[in-house]
Parts: structure tokens; sequence; C-alpha cells
């Protein structure tokens, strides 16, 4: 496990308490909503909606695409509702439909950037979707054309250079960042998570960032 | 890419950040940094990316996305069985409102049937065995419906603008073409409540109401239809399934060990689509099966058809569910080296 609670992440488990189902906040809801009481789901949308978008838009990043996700994820969740044992939090068990549904959504790509065969030595793009948009390659190509160390970037630079060179990176490497860095689950939450090794995890993450560093510093696409 | 010398652990300080070192490891890390300024560099950047996405905020929520979805869910209706049945038949009749057993009734009879007469504002006592509706909601979940409804109608969302007709043709998915049905289901009966709520659809007028275009079920509207649809090829490729009903759930849980995952799921959509159904694109999760929606009466000819590809584990017949008007057939699928 990681340490929690570090300046610069947002943990997830601090927002609304440690994924055990024992304490889960949800757990009337979710029998209620079982036993098909009426609202009972309702309320469970209304009130997972957000982190739902906001994990499914991390790996999408396109706002149509998410909203499609989104609400597959809730389609499945609900169908599954009868097989949801309570061995995790719902918001995890929920947290992991998204965030497999934002990966077969984004499909071929997702694919094979799940397989992890792009070597670090490549451009470290293979697999992006095409149709990547017209501003985001003018943004990468801006960063190629002013070569600057992350740490040194103005925030707004940063964050602008960010956007555009996330929207290259390959879902799946967009997935660990965002459950990483964004979520702060461990290590071998994210391998549980997407159902790959610890040792995949690490080596994942350490492309994505290098890749992702590479590309804000102008140093590759 | 970065300086990767066997001299500088650039590869080790992504774990490094994140604490995931062993303790010898780590040590020989941070003793490096101690004296490397190139290496304290290359962390600055990777704690200033680490911080920069997670202060990345994603676009704000789309309004009224949680009522999209509410409403989509309960478009779907797809209740497991076995919990529908075990609620008390009391609370199944209370819970069951006049105008959703229309709604009911028209899915499960939609397209070659016009409503039934009979109906009037008032409704009738709901059968015994009448199913719980989850979606049989409270007064804000209604309205909260409503505007869903609202929004599926608008251009913007089911692409019934001209120039969202003309768009490139997006590749027809499985889970796109459910949703559009889930809509037009959805659509349809709230229409029908409405009627219902306005004294309009009663015994003699019943059958002549026909749903507004845009929402209607029936498959030879195609122009109301096409509307509804992503695109003019998933329009034309789609033809609109019976299923929108409830499903019985087949025991058990057939198996099916394939060479490779991506050729599996598409022979099984395949399949699915052949038998008159369709599937699941994907199974939502390793070890979870895959789902295939059909009509009751094609049960036989899917079993054939799974069979027929080496699909072990299959359940024999069609259960008895008088309820039901669609079977979900679940096929697990393994991976196994050397299978076909």
């Amino acid at each position: 496990m990681t340490p929690s609670g570090r300046g610069i992440l947002r943990p997830m488990q601090e927002l609304d308490g440690p994924p055990r189902a024992a304490d889960d906040p949800d757990a009337a809801l979710v029998e209620r909503a079982r036993r098909a009481e009426r609202g009972a789901f309702d309320a469970l949308v209304a009130r997972h909606t957000p982190r739902v978008w906001a994990v499914v838009w991390r790996i999408v990043r396109r706002r149509e695409d998410a909203e499609d996700v989104v609400q597959e994820t809730f389609l499945a969740a609900h169908r599954a509702l009868g097989g949801f044992r309570g061995d995790a939090a719902f918001s995890t068990w929920l947290h992991r439909i998204a965030v497999s549904r934002a990966l077969n959504h984004v499909g071929r790509a997702g694919e094979r950037a799940m397989r992890a065969a792009v070597p670090l030595e490549g451009d470290g793009l293979e697999g992006t979707p095409r149709g990547v948009r017209a501003e985001v390659e003018a943004a990468a190509a801006a960063a190629r054309a002013n070569p600057t160390p992350l740490h040194a970037l103005e925030a707004r630079d940063l964050m602008r250079r960010l956007a555009a060179c996330l929207d290259l990176l390959p879902p799946a490497w967009r997935a660990v960042l965002a459950l990483r860095d964004v979520e702060s689950l461990s290590y071998e939450e994210i391998a549980e998570f997407l159902t790959i090794a610890l040792g995949t995890v690490r080596s994942r993450l350490a492309r994505a960032r290098a890749a992702l560093k590479d590309c804000i510093e102008g140093k590759a696409a | 890419m970065s300086e990767r010398s066997p001299d500088h652990p650039v590869d080790r300080l992504s774990p490094y950040l994140d604490g995931a070192l062993s303790g010898e490891e780590r040590e020989r890390v941070a003793r490096h940094l101690e004296t490397c300024a190139s290496c304290r560099d290359h962390l600055a950047s990777l704690r200033a990316l680490a911080a920069a996405l997670a202060a990345e905020a994603p676009p704000p929520v789309p309004e009224g996305l949680a009522a999209r979805v509410s409403a989509a869910v309960a478009g779907a209706k797809v209740v497991p069985m076995r919990r529908r049945l075990a609620v008390p038949v009391t609370i199944a009749a209370t819970v069951a409102a006049a105008g959703l057993l229309v709604a009911y009734w028209w899915h499960e009879t939609a397209p070659t049937i016009p409503p039934p007469s009979g109906l009037a504002a008032s409704g009738r006592e709901p059968a015994a065995s009448a199913p719980v509706w989850e979606s049989a909601g409270s007064e804000a979940a209604e309205s909260e419906r409503a505007q869903a409804t609202k929004r599926l109608k608008s251009p913007g969302y089911v692409g019934g603008t001209a120039k969202e007709a003309s768009a490139p043709p997006k590749p027809l998915s499985g889970d796109v073409a459910n949703t559009s049905v889930e809509r037009r289901a959805l659509a349809h009966e709230l229409f029908l409540k409405k009627k219902i709520a306005a004294g309009e659809l009663r015994r003699s007028s019943a059958s002549s109401t026909a749903p507004p275009a845009g929402i209607s079920d029936e498959p030879s509207a195609a122009a109301p239809l096409a509307p509804l649809a992503r695109s003019s090829a998933s329009a034309a490729k789609y033809v609109p399934a019976p299923c929108t009903g409830l499903k019985k759930v087949v025991e058990p849980v057939a198996t099916w060990d394939v060479g490779d995952m991506q050729v599996a799921l598409r022979e099984l959509a395949s399949v699915a689509a052949g038998a008159g159904g369709h599937g699941d694109k994907t199974p939502v999760a390793t070890g979870q099966p895959y789902e295939i929606t059909v009509p009751k009466e094609r049960f036989e000819d899917l079993r054939k058809r799974l069979e027929a590809r080496g699909v072990a584990n299959l359940p024999r017949k069609a259960p008895a569910a008088p309820d039901a008007s669609c079977l979900l057939v679940r096929v697990s699928i393994r991976v196994v080296l050397g299978a076909p």
C-alpha cells in the first residue's frame, strides 16, 4: 500500500469513506435497490454520477462518449446488482465497472495498449485513437516547438500541454494515471481493478508518466 | 525520451514517487538522488505531473445526465428475475401502476399488435403475477424522467437534425443499439402514461392512438426510427428487437473455451444477431459472462448456433417464463491456449 493523504493527491477514500463493505455508506440503498424498491437505484445513480463521470471522462476524454459510458456503466450495474455480494464497497464495484466499460468503449486502441506491448523506446503513442482533434495536435506541436522541463512550466501552460498530451495517450495508460494520481489507488488496488499483474501496473505507470512527461516537455509527440 | 543510463535509476523514479519500491531499492534511489541533480529534476517533473493530473478537473457533469441514466435504467427493466419474483405479490400489485401495465403490455406485444382496448384511465386490477416495475417512481422521479424524455427528444441528444443524419456513420455496437431501444421504450412508456393521465387512451381510441413520430416502436415506421438511431448506418442495420420487455435469466451459464477473446466476442455478437437477438459488447469484467438476449421463441435457434460453435454446458431448453418475452442466455468465455 502507498501512504495516503499526500498533498498532491485527492484520495477517493477520503471523499466518502474507506472502500470497505462493512461500513459502506451505500449499503442500505443497495439493499433497497436489490429489492427493486422504487427510487433506490435512482438515488444511487444521483449519488455516484459525478464520480463515475469523472473517472470515465479521464479515460475516454470525449464528452459524448463519456456520457454513453456512464449510462452503460449504470445499466450494467443495474443488471448485475443481483450478483453484487458486498465484498467490496458499492462505489468500488461501480468504479470497476466504469473503468472496464470505458476501456471497452475506446475499443481496439485500448485493447492493444492493455496488452502493454508498446515499447518504451517507441513514440509511446501506438494505439492512439484516430481522429485526434486538430487543436490537440496544434498544442502538442507548440510544446515541441518550445521544449521546457515540465517542472519549470507555468501552471497554465502545463495544464494546457497536459490536456493535449493526455488526449494523445493510449486510453489504458490514461486509466492507470487516473487510478493512481487522481483516485490514489495503490498499485495492488490498480492491479485488481484492471486485472493485470502488479509488475505491469508499475511498468505501465512508469511508461505512461515517461511518455506524458516527454510529450509535455516537447521531446516527443 | 529521457536519458536512461544504468547510472540513473530513471525508470525507478515513478515507483519511488509512489512509495512502491522495496526498502533496499528505495534506499539506493534515495542515495542516488542526493548526488544527482538530473534525477532530482526528473523526480520534480514527475511530482509536478502527478499534481497536475490530480488538479485537472474533468468538464462538469452534463446537465441532466443522472436523470437520463435513471431513465435508461427504468427503460431497460432488467431486474434479475429472481429478485422480481421474491417481492411479495401484494407489493407488486400496489406498485405496478395502470399506465405502466399498459406500457408493459405494449412492449410485450409490440410491434405487431395495436394497444389493448378496454384500458381506461382508471386501469384494471393488475394480474397477480404482475412484474414489479422498479421504475414506478415518486413524483420527483416522474418529473425527472419527463425532463429526460424532453432531452431525449431534443435533436442534440437523439440526433434528429439533418446535420446529424448526414454525419459519418459510427460503427454499430450492441450497446448503442440497446440504448436506442431503451430510449424508445422509455419515450413510448411516457407517451402512453401521458395519454392515460389525460384520459385520451380509452377503449374506442386506444388502437388508433399512434405514438408521436420519433418515438414509435413499430419497425415498419422507418422514418420515425431513423432520428433515434445514432446514424443512418445504424438505422439501416439495426432491426428493432422486441426484447425490451421482461427477461428471464436462463440457467446454467454456458461455457466456451476459445483461443482469442476478441474473436470470440465478435462471434457471439454475430450468433446473437443471427438468432434475432442481441449481445452485450463485452463482459463487464473478466470471469463475467457474455449475455445474449433473444426473443423466447428464438431460444432453440440460438442454442443450436451456440452448440455448433462448441459452446458447452448449454441450457437444454427454455425455462417456463410466462412473464418474460425474452431470455437472457449467458456464456462464460475462457481463453485457453491452443483452443480454436
